[in-house]
């Protein structure tokens, strides 16, 4: 594969792997699928094979979670989400075995710094995903590591028999339905020089690493995390196109993003989370609310760019200039 | 090849002034030979139970020992000529240090390392350009160009276009 | 290939390199516009141009390549150090070597072939006699390191970049036909350090924006841009290396010989993002085109003229026109009527 925008594959195996996650495979449709590196990417588009407006299209980022030289198929857990905008509930209640996806080529914006003397990873629930594709090549590297794997049971949890039996102390489980809780400071608190720190999960697992970091003065280029939410919900509002006119209603549980892509105004984008940056849009008129975390403090100052995979207009109307 | 521009080189390092971080709980100061005055400011500034050693004039063995037990919420500061400077944060950050826990100050002297291109040798000591290079004996001139794994600037024979037509000297900042 | 392989030509010495009629037509001419403006430029590295273009295929062999990698090997049997690869990126070395052997087998199997039996591995290159067995992965079976194996076997530059600390580094690399930097100088640097003697486009933050870009190029979707700088005589290799050598040439144009000695160098980069270490492979396809060739088209020539006349007075410093910008402008001038 050199050049390719989507490939299509079809899902051989949905597994019940949490109360609220299920485990997808993968398997292209034709040929083999590209080798990845560990804490990569897709993007899957969902429901989008019929060609008439009213069908909903989605679109969501999945971290893979096989071993990435293992080339014959991708999984993927999704969790179901409560304020879901529709796309893991489509997984959860339209896919089926058979059922065929359109996904991206893997991108990788949480690749293991492989220069650390030590990993110390952080999963919150689904945030386990990534750390199942470094879990391989950290093994195999003979490289020093920890897991911190926090889930509520009643709800996530998935594999934490499998890795404490196979990670033995290298993996540590809190279960807060169980009324375990990680001390974040304890586990930061006396890691040697040259460890990293990777947080997958909620905001506020992310929030209170690098806050606990900050005030232990462990240096901030040590903590890397990738926030597997996207876009929230919001206020909705109007968008209109200037070089077209056309005028679009963004409806508050849609992002921007995704009400263009269902006009069929095509935006190249790879993380839909505010990450990568390939979205961004000029804006020529109306106030911003950014939420992303690629544009620079001028940039968002400005008012003239914006991010519409989770950023939104902070009135009622916005007009961007495509 | 390479020439100076007016709106700076971006692989030159730029120096800011250094304070004590106040996060760290652990400080260690590195100086080449003499500890200077700025150095010595912030380690009189530092809270006795938390600073540590001032190895003036350390080998590189020593060096290597004191970063050996360096801990992951320190601060590392950094006083001496360019060349040290970036030789000791090179051996920081085969130890594990990030470049964000190390603190250079301004070198003590505008003596650079020059790295010829032809050779491959680096020559010390260089105050203008052109200099000569003590591996191949061209006249190099001295650019801005910055090399961290070398510690060391980009040099390429000053007259390699017209033999004759040598640039006149200047002084290197 | 509907180009193919001449014998070999010389580009130093006596420079036999020449370009024949049908390599004129596919050069990959770089002035879209008639002003000079530096920019990032990058696009999708899609095929176009049709059947024969210098785009068409995802690495392009032409008819050079035996003289290209003739020279490859004189200047690697002198300076082993022209190509280096740290020790952390080995895999991104594997990465490339079956990305290059998969394009080159699949675009043109009448020269290259490659089958694969999960880790066991033949490939056979026609045109250079190779053939070899050996085990994908492990360095100790090819006859020499991977990066140096498969890069004396394509044409152009080759450097691998380590992508951590949301920056890339220039941590490996094959640069035997450079425009004027050195592997050995550069070897480690960030994105923006190895960028750093660019004159203008800090200020402007193009490279902020360009690196941005690039570290969320996913695999699959390799993106091009083109360079371009003037060579006095068809010399591959002007390396900062051997400068000392070739740099007297500068002084050798005269408004007499300026159509055969200057040549449009033109470096067709393409990025390209290593599925197993997410490393970026950053190949540097050069093509060299003399003046009196490019005349030949007549709106390249009026283009040039041009493109030549508005360009800033930093980057004929930078790029090393100084000495025959002039020379340059005013042999372009007679093939522009609004001259």
């Amino acid at each position: 594969m050199r050049i390719t925008d989507q490939i299509s594959v079809s899902v051989t195996a949905i597994k019940q792997v949490a109360p609220m996650i299920k485990e997808f495979t993968l398997e292209p449709v034709d040929g083999l699928l590209t080798p990845f590196s560990p804490g990569a990417h897709i993007v899957v588009e969902m429901g989008s094979s019929g060609s008439s407006a009213d069908k909903q299209s989605y679109r969501n980022a999945y971290s893979l979670m096989s071993n990435p030289m293992y080339s014959r198929q991708y999984r993927i857990a999704v969790r179901l989400q409560d304020d879901s905008r529709g796309g893991s509930v489509y997984m959860h209640q339209q896919v089926e075995v058979g059922t065929q996806l359109k996904i991206s080529p893997p991108a990788n914006l949480f690749a293991p710094e492989w220069m650390a003397k030590k990993h110390v990873l952080f999963a919150g629930g689904v945030g386990i995903t990534p750390f199942l594709s470094y879990l391989p090549e950290l093994q195999q590297r003979k490289a020093e590591f920890e897991l911190h794997y926090m889930f509520r049971s009643r709800q996530t949890g998935a594999y934490s028999a499998e890795l404490r039996d196979t990670l033995g102390t290298g993996c540590s489980c809190y279960d807060a339905d169980l009324g375990n809780r990680c001390d974040i400071a304890a586990v930061m608190s006396g890691q040697p020089l040259g460890t990293h720190f990777y947080i997958c999960g909620p905001e506020s697992l992310i929030d209170a690493v690098r806050t606990t970091a900050d005030a232990m003065g462990i240096p901030a280029s040590a903590i890397h995390w990738e926030a597997f939410a996207g876009a929230k919900p919001g206020q909705p509002f109007v968008v209109e196109l200037s070089q077209s006119g056309l005028e679009l209603a963004v409806a508050a549980n849609s992002s921007l993003l995704e009400t263009l892509e269902s006009a069929d105004i095509k935006i190249p984008n790879l993380c839909r989370a505010g990450v990568c940056g390939q979205c961004v849009c000029d804006v020529a008129e109306g106030e911003i609310e950014h939420r992303d975390s690629y544009l620079s403090d001028s940039e968002k100052q400005s008012g003239q760019v914006m991010m519409p995979c989770v950023s939104r207009a902070a009135g009622e109307r916005l007009v961007l200039d495509i | 090849m390479q020439t100076e521009q007016s709106n700076g080189v971006v692989s030159k390092p730029v120096y800011q002034p250094v304070e004590l971080n106040p996060k760290s709980s652990f400080h260690l100061f590195i100086a080449e030979q003499n500890v200077t005055p700025a150095m010595q400011s912030l380690y009189d500034h530092c809270l006795k139970d938390k600073k540590v050693t001032v190895s003036s004039d350390a080998s590189d063995p020593e060096l290597l020992k004191s970063l050996a037990c360096f801990p992951l919420v320190g601060t590392l500061y950094l006083a001496g000529t360019e060349p040290f400077i970036w030789r000791v944060a090179s051996y920081a950050r085969q130890a594990g240090l990030r470049p964000d826990q190390m603190l250079m100050m301004t070198p003590v002297t505008r003596e650079r390392h020059l790295f010829c291109c032809h050779c491959y040798q680096i020559t010390e000591g260089v105050t203008y350009s052109p200099f000569i290079c003590a591996g191949c004996g061209l006249s190099l001139e001295v650019t801005d160009h910055f090399a961290r794994l070398h510690s060391a600037y980009f040099g390429y024979q000053a007259n390699a276009e017209d033999r004759a037509n040598l640039p006149e000297r200047r002084e290197v900042s | 290939m509907r180009v193919a392989p001449k014998d070999i030509q010389s580009f130093r010495d006596d420079f036999t390199y020449s370009n024949s009629a049908e390599a004129i037509e596919r050069f990959p001419f770089p002035f879209a516009e008639d002003e000079y403006r530096y920019s990032v430029n990058m696009e999708p590295h899609l095929p176009k141009g049709g059947e024969g273009s210098a785009y068409e295929k995802f690495l392009d062999i032409d008819e050079h390549y035996l003289s290209e990698m003739a020279e490859r090997e004189m200047v690697l049997n002198e300076m082993p150090h022209r190509c280096l690869a740290m020790a952390h990126m080995d895999l991104a070395c594997w990465d490339m070597v079956e990305r290059v052997m998969v394009s080159l087998s699949e675009d043109y199997p009448d020269y290259f072939s490659l089958t694969r039996e999960g880790d066991r591995w033949s490939w056979e290159n026609k045109l250079l006699n190779i053939k070899d067995q050996f085990t994908f992965g492990d360095s100790s079976s090819l006859p020499m390191p991977p990066l140096d194996y498969i890069g004396r076997q394509v044409q152009g530059d080759f450097a691998l970049l380590d992508q951590r600390e949301g920056d890339l580094f220039l941590d490996a690399g094959i640069i035997t036909c450079p425009a004027d930097w050195s592997l050995a100088f550069d070897a480690g640097m960030s994105f923006k350090e190895w960028h750093g003697p660019v004159p203008m486009a800090h200020s402007e933050g193009i490279f902020d924006r360009a690196l941005k870009y690039l570290i969320a190029i996913p695999v699959g979707k390799p993106v091009r841009r083109l360079n371009w700088t003037l060579t006095v005589n068809a010399r591959m290799d002007t390396s900062p290396e051997k400068y000392h050598e070739w740099g007297h040439e500068r002084t050798s144009v005269t408004p007499e010989n300026v159509g055969e000695k200057v040549y449009l160098r033109v470096e067709v980069q393409v990025l390209d993002r290593m599925p197993r270490s997410n490393a970026m492979m950053f190949s540097i396809r050069t093509y060299l085109l003399s003046l009196e060739d490019l005349v030949t088209n007549k709106e390249w020539a009026v283009r040039m003229h041009r493109a030549m006349k508005t360009l800033p007075e930093p980057l004929i410093n930078y790029k090393g026109l100084t000495r025959f910008h002039g020379t340059v402008v005013d042999y372009l001038s007679q093939f522009d009527p609004l001259n």
